[in-house]
């Protein structure tokens, strides 16, 4: 019994040692109860999900079209760069 | 500085704002802060020009000077906000005292499509509010992970941060972005 309640996390735990395992700093106790947990515990396995999909979205975010108005700097940006290269030497 | 490389570095200006702008508008959300650190990219240049390698393109080393003043914006942050947002714990909205999911903070399934939701604006406008509306702390470590996770940490290092709570301010900042989302995109759809 003591087992068991050493293996099942709370929700709380469990999504928390998901970021640890995406740079694979999981300790072999946690990597048991983090698959324990998963198993069990269908809101969590949808957490894990959905934060892999953000992990991929924001990834993808330099081919990531924004609105145009955004994704244009300031008409006068050149010059001005320009004019700040010409005064500093 | 030479005539020659002020001749070449007026071009790389002509040639290469639009596109850092835009690098730095992903990594950023915003276009006054952008502006400046494009700015910043090619004063630093002109100081450093004897430093570029002639066999590397000159855009993939203007984006490695851009991407360490996007660095340093956020070391800033993290450093100006250290003491205020570490101690609360925000954490607490989304599960019971028990560290169970909250009644209003449980995963729902997103029903709409969600394979190439990054090619909407419309999209990416609220995946960028959601971002920009987390604290600054958040903001800023989260920011710094998929600019260059290896540098995120060490900068968090740096500045204090231990690697447990590196972790906790990256898994606060993923529950308040998965909900606002949630929330903002994938409900309204249903």
């Amino acid at each position: 019994m003591k087992m068991m309640q050493k293996l099942m996390l709370p929700c709380k735990a469990a999504t928390g040692l998901m970021e640890k395992k995406h740079s694979g700093e999981l300790s072999l106790l946690e990597k048991i109860q983090l698959h324990f947990h998963t198993k069990m515990c269908e809101a969590c396995r949808r957490y894990e999900e959905q934060s892999k999909l953000i992990e991929r979205w924001f990834k993808s975010r330099e081919k990531a079209p924004v609105s145009p108005e955004l994704e244009q700097p300031s008409e006068e940006l050149e010059e001005r760069i320009l004019q700040r290269l010409d005064t500093q030497h | 500085m030479e005539n020659n490389n002020k001749t070449e570095l007026t071009e790389w200006v002509r040639l290469y704002t639009k596109d850092l702008y835009a690098w730095a508008y992903r990594n950023t959300s915003d276009k006054e802060l952008s502006e400046d650190l494009v700015q910043e990219t090619f004063l630093a240049a002109a100081e450093s020009m004897s430093g570029f390698k002639r066999d590397s393109q000159p855009k993939t080393w203007l984006t490695g000077i851009l991407k360490n003043k996007i660095a340093e914006h956020y070391r800033k942050s993290i450093r100006q906000n250290i003491t205020t947002t570490l101690p609360s714990d925000e954490i607490a909205s989304f599960f019971s005292s028990d560290g169970r999911w909250g009644k209003s903070a449980m995963p729902h399934a997103w029903q709409s499509e969600t394979g190439n939701l990054t090619d909407l604006p419309a999209f990416n406008k609220i995946f960028d509010d959601c971002i920009e509306h987390l604290p600054a702390m958040m903001n800023a470590c989260i920011r710094l992970k998929f600019l260059d996770e290896k540098k995120g940490k060490k900068i968090c290092q740096e500045l204090g941060i231990t690697t447990t709570n590196y972790w906790q301010i990256i898994h606060r900042a993923k529950l308040q972005l998965r909900d606002c989302l949630e929330k903002y995109w994938f409900v309204p759809r249903q």
